[in-house]
């Protein structure tokens, strides 16, 4: 039997990972500092609330205290919930804009390369951002996808669900768009790899061609990102057990997080130049180098 | 299966002052000995007031009941009365114009008129019997003679009774609604004398509210029958105490013997209060349960077809578990919790006198009818996927099994003293959830989040901790969560601070002593302030005043935390002075924020580690402790135990000298990898 094609490109890009080592530190780097904007005002909410008193060995969470802190501390608590959306928007955009020089120095496939990667990262952006602009409608699936399980199942059930049907189709009506969700991400992948490696595409065209890909490799492209995230589990469940020997908090916890996250890191890099791979190895058509028909040849007078 | 009345018994008092001594007797003996049990020789657990034969019969289709009821009422009071009053809960549901529906705010039940509730007593008629009971002298002691025994379970012909339909009227005692129709008044032809009793026979037609209202009503074809027959109020000190239907409040009744006889469809599972004695098949498709229950105030039942029925033993109490069909996959959760929690509850008040325990778990959809206490039978109430450490159904059945003392042998009156049933009720729920499944998260236990049932009563509570006297009619609250605080939260934290006041052991011996004393009466809130200095030996009306009849917050906090290197003596005349000082000089200043006094432990931290205690009395507004140590100070805390869980705000109880920065660091360092984790989700 033949192997299939996504085990061949994780086998390729795996070695090409160690090659990125200032990517990988970029993209970690990106990662701890957006963390750390969003548990700022966090951590004054309990600074604000600790320093000055005896804190039980429960800590902040003992729910004996919990319940006061988060009573009597309301408006710090609740700034610091509210800034947090705002927080995580702004990093989504911005590990967008990374992945710009991600895929560019990957594509290239020559090691790390500051200047083309933001370069590149500056230059995809705004191609990126429309991107998702034109990826709202599949947005709007979503809801259409929860509603349409429920209605579904009120079709097949009546209008009183059996419990069993309405907890398990709860979830299954959140779940069916949160699998959507994962595979609009391969979506995006694959439309951002048809421009990077195009060098120049349309939004919509990049979209088609990503839909049409992911369709159309289905199996190779669930499969690959199946692969990497197994790998990413077992790498948490090697943290989770290395985590019970390190105490509760200080510099070790900090680090072993790090290295947990790095490992993470790694794992997107391998994913973006496997997949790259992927595109590159099972595309039919040649890329389009522009939209609509080949250049006109001027005629002879 | 006869039982009696008055067996014959005999007791002696001593010949001074005839007539009162004849009354005191008169009514003693009423209290003591009332109707019999099965056996004959067996004395009754309670006074058996109020004693019902009711048949009734379930249109399940139109969710309406038609019944017809017998109660033999005996006035064991030493007053006569010239009537009597009834509650006709369900007419709370018949209009918009009820005080039910007026202080809960609804406007309307629905357009349907089936979403409605009410009650008709359609015939009514009364017929006192005379006095079983002689005294005589003899000899200078007074000796009863009881010659002549009555059956209850043979009523007298309904016909032969004087019909008084006409003269029955309602009446409005707490709020003067001449709209409401929840109290019914029924003057008698002849005062009733004390000792005497009378039948009451009454025809009524009753419509469930559906969906269900306030712990009763129907949903499609499950029924929860409670608060349903014209039940008869409590007579005592000369008049009656019979409330409408508040919004808020549950029910005040007397002990008495329920023989129920409860016709529903042949395929209908049905349970109810006490034990089932016969069923009998009837020929159009229906079934009739009969079930008796014997010492209790109420009788409530459901039926349905789509209960699975699951039986258990403790001890020699039959458990019975009536659970939804699709819920049945949690019928062993359920029967757990119902084993452990009630050998807990056991152990803790004493035995449970009845011989089984019906568990109703509600359709879905029909959650007003979850959680509600009656005797003998409790309703719970669970979700499809509730993960096992989500205990909220587990805290439910624990707080109705804990109610078949407080409210089950304790009939104290809900309406206007119901700390003494939902307060100790929730305190006991407490205690036995953490006793049941530990002091770290016994109600949410999933990763960091470890949630407490007294934790998640505090919550409630400091939203509104000096709202109003926690010792209110219920319907004179200034709001819901008012209401909700004074009769749940507060009493709880309250009880668990005196348990940590006196100490576990004492406030076990108090609380069986409580239930032993007091079962199968009406216990006052005075009764239990008593016996608590009883039992304690000390006098802790200080601290119930506060409780019961103020609003005070209770509230400590550490203003101040100095310690400076002590000077050393200088000046004139000083040299030759050595100081037996340490090295430090330290001040701490503790401040009462609230007005409620209690007595606070003081604690002061040194560098080293070192602890000491100081104990404050709490009654000034502040106090300063100044002293000298050798370790420097670093911090104090008012009740270093949280042993004062009444405390309304925490945050406030300690203070550090100089600011440590590392447990927010410490809890920052949890929360990095969090956020770190959250934000991956979002790097595309
Ligand atoms: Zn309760």
């Amino acid at each position: 039997m033949r192997k299939p094609h996504f085990i061949d490109c994780l086998r390729r890009a795996l070695p090409a990972v160690p090659r990125y080592p200032r990517t990988l530190l970029t993209l970690l780097f990106a990662n701890l500092v957006a963390a750390l904007v969003c548990l700022a005002p966090f951590w004054m909410a309990f600074e604000s609330y600790s320093k000055r008193r005896v804190v039980g060995d429960g800590g902040l969470l003992d729910p004996h205290f919990l319940v006061d802190f988060l009573f009597y501390r309301q408006g710090s608590w609740d700034l610091a919930k509210g800034m947090l959306p705002i927080s995580i928007g702004l990093y989504a955009l911005f590990s967008v804009f990374l992945s710009g020089g991600v895929f560019s120095v990957l594509f290239q496939g020559r090691g790390d390369h500051a200047a083309l990667f933001w370069r590149d990262a500056g230059r995809f952006f705004p191609k990126f951002v429309m991107l998702l602009v034109w990826s709202i409608p599949l947005f709007a699936l979503a809801p259409l996808l929860h509603g349409g399980v429920l209605l579904a199942l009120e079709a097949i059930y009546g209008p009183e669900l059996p419990a069993a049907v309405e907890f398990y189709g709860g979830w299954a009506a959140l779940a069916l768009p949160a699998l959507g969700w994962l595979l609009y991400l391969r979506v995006f992948d694959y439309a951002r790899i048809y421009m990077v490696t195009t060098g120049q595409a349309p939004a919509s065209l990049a979209l088609y061609e990503g839909v049409v890909f992911v369709g159309r490799r289905f199996f190779s492209v669930v499969g690959l990102a199946l692969s990497v995230a197994v790998v990413l589990a077992l790498w948490f469940w090697l943290y989770a057990e290395a985590r019970g020997f390190l105490p509760e908090s200080g510099w070790l916890l900090i680090l072993l997080q790090q290295i947990w996250m790095l490992g993470r890191q790694a794992a997107r890099l391998w994913l973006y130049d496997a997949e790259l791979r992927l595109f590159r190895k099972l595309r039919t058509r040649a890329p389009l180098k522009a939209v609509g028909l080949p250049p006109r040849r001027r005629l002879p007078v | 299966m006869a039982f009696l009345i008055d067996p014959p018994r005999s007791s002696s008092l001593r010949p001074a002052r005839r007539k009162r001594a004849i009354a005191i007797a008169l009514a003693l003996i009423c209290a003591i000995l009332p109707l019999s049990g099965q056996d004959p020789d067996a004395s009754p657990l309670s006074p058996r007031i109020a004693n019902y034969r009711i048949d009734v019969a379930l249109d399940a289709e139109n969710h309406s009941l038609k019944g017809r009821q017998f109660l033999l009422w005996h006035n064991q009071t030493e007053f006569p009365t010239s009537e009597l009053q009834f509650h006709l809960y369900m007419n709370a549901f018949r209009n918009n114009l009820s005080t039910y529906m007026k202080e809960s705010g609804m406007r309307s039940l629905g357009e349907d008129p089936g979403a409605w509730g009410h009650i008709d007593v359609t015939e009514i008629r009364v017929q006192p019997v005379p006095p079983r009971v002689t005294l005589e002298e003899r000899d200078g002691l007074v000796e009863e003679v009881r010659p002549v025994i009555s059956h209850f379970d043979q009523p007298p012909t309904a016909a032969d009774m004087p019909d008084v339909t006409d003269r029955m009227s309602f009446i409005w005692p707490d709020d003067g609604n001449v709209h409401d129709r929840t109290v019914m008044r029924i003057p008698l032809a002849e005062p009733l004398a004390p000792g005497e009793y009378v039948w009451v026979y009454c025809t009524f037609d009753l419509q469930l509210p559906d969906p269900a209202h306030d712990r009763t009503g129907a949903l499609d074809d499950y029924f929860l029958v409670a608060q349903w027959f014209p039940k008869i109020g409590v007579f005592e000190n000369g008049a009656w105490n019979c409330h409408q239907f508040h919004a808020n409040s549950e029910f005040y009744a007397d002990f008495g013997v329920y023989e129920v006889d409860m016709t529903v469809p042949a395929h209908f599972v049905l349970g109810a209060s006490g034990v089932e004695v016969e069923v009998r098949h009837n020929n159009d498709g229906t079934r009739t349960h009969a079930y008796r229950a014997e010492d209790v105030h109420d009788f409530a039942w459901t039926t349905s077809p789509d209960f699975e029925v699951h039986h258990d033993k403790l001890g020699d109490i039959s458990l019975r578990l009536l659970i939804q069909k699709e819920h049945a996959y949690q019928a062993q959760r359920h029967l757990d919790v119902v084993r452990k929690g009630l050998a807990r509850i056991q152990e803790l008040l004493g035995p449970y006198p009845y011989a089984q325990l019906t568990v109703v778990d509600p359709k879905p959809g029909a959650g007003a009818t979850g959680g509600m206490e009656y005797p003998t039978l409790i309703t719970a109430g669970t979700s499809y996927g509730t993960p096992s450490r989500i205990r909220l159904m587990e805290a439910t059945i624990v707080h109705e099994l804990a109610h078949q003392y407080f409210y089950g042998l304790l009939a104290s009156n809900e309406f206007t003293e119901v700390w003494l049933d939902e307060g100790f009720t929730t305190y006991l729920e407490c205690r036995v959830m953490k006793d049941v499944y530990g002091s770290k998260g016994s109600t949410i236990d999933l990763w960091d989040l470890r949630v407490n049932e007294l934790d998640v009563r505090r919550r409630g509570f400091i939203l509104q901790p000096g709202g109003d006297p926690m010792l209110l009619p219920v319907w004179t609250y200034n709001s819901v969560r008012s209401y909700v605080i004074n009769a749940y939260n507060k009493p709880a934290l309250a009880l668990t601070t005196l348990e940590h006041y006196l100490g576990t052991e004492v406030m076990d011996d108090l609380l069986r002593t409580y239930v032993e004393r007091f079962k199968f009466r009406h216990p006052k809130s005075e009764d239990f302030v008593a016996l608590a200095g009883e039992v304690s030996g000390q006098d802790l009306g200080w601290f119930f005043d506060q409780l019961l009849h103020t609003n005070r917050v209770l509230d400590y906090t550490v203003i101040r935390v100095r310690s400076r290197p002590a000077p050393k003596p200088a000046g004139r005349d000083s040299e030759a002075v050595t100081l037996e000082t340490g090295k430090y000089t330290n001040e701490v200043t503790v401040q009462r924020l609230g007005d409620f006094v209690f007595p606070v432990k003081v604690q002061f931290m040194y560098e080293d580690g070192a602890t000491e205690i100081e104990h404050w009395a709490g009654d000034e507004p502040w106090k300063k402790f100044t002293f000298d140590s050798e370790q420097r100070l670093t911090a104090a805390r008012v009740d270093p135990d949280n042993q004062i869980p009444m405390d309304a705000n925490l945050v406030n109880n300690s203070r550090r000298r100089l600011p440590d920065p590392e447990p927010a660091e410490r809890e920052a360092t949890r929360w990095l990898m969090r956020f770190q984790l959250l934000l991956e989700l979002f790097a595309w």
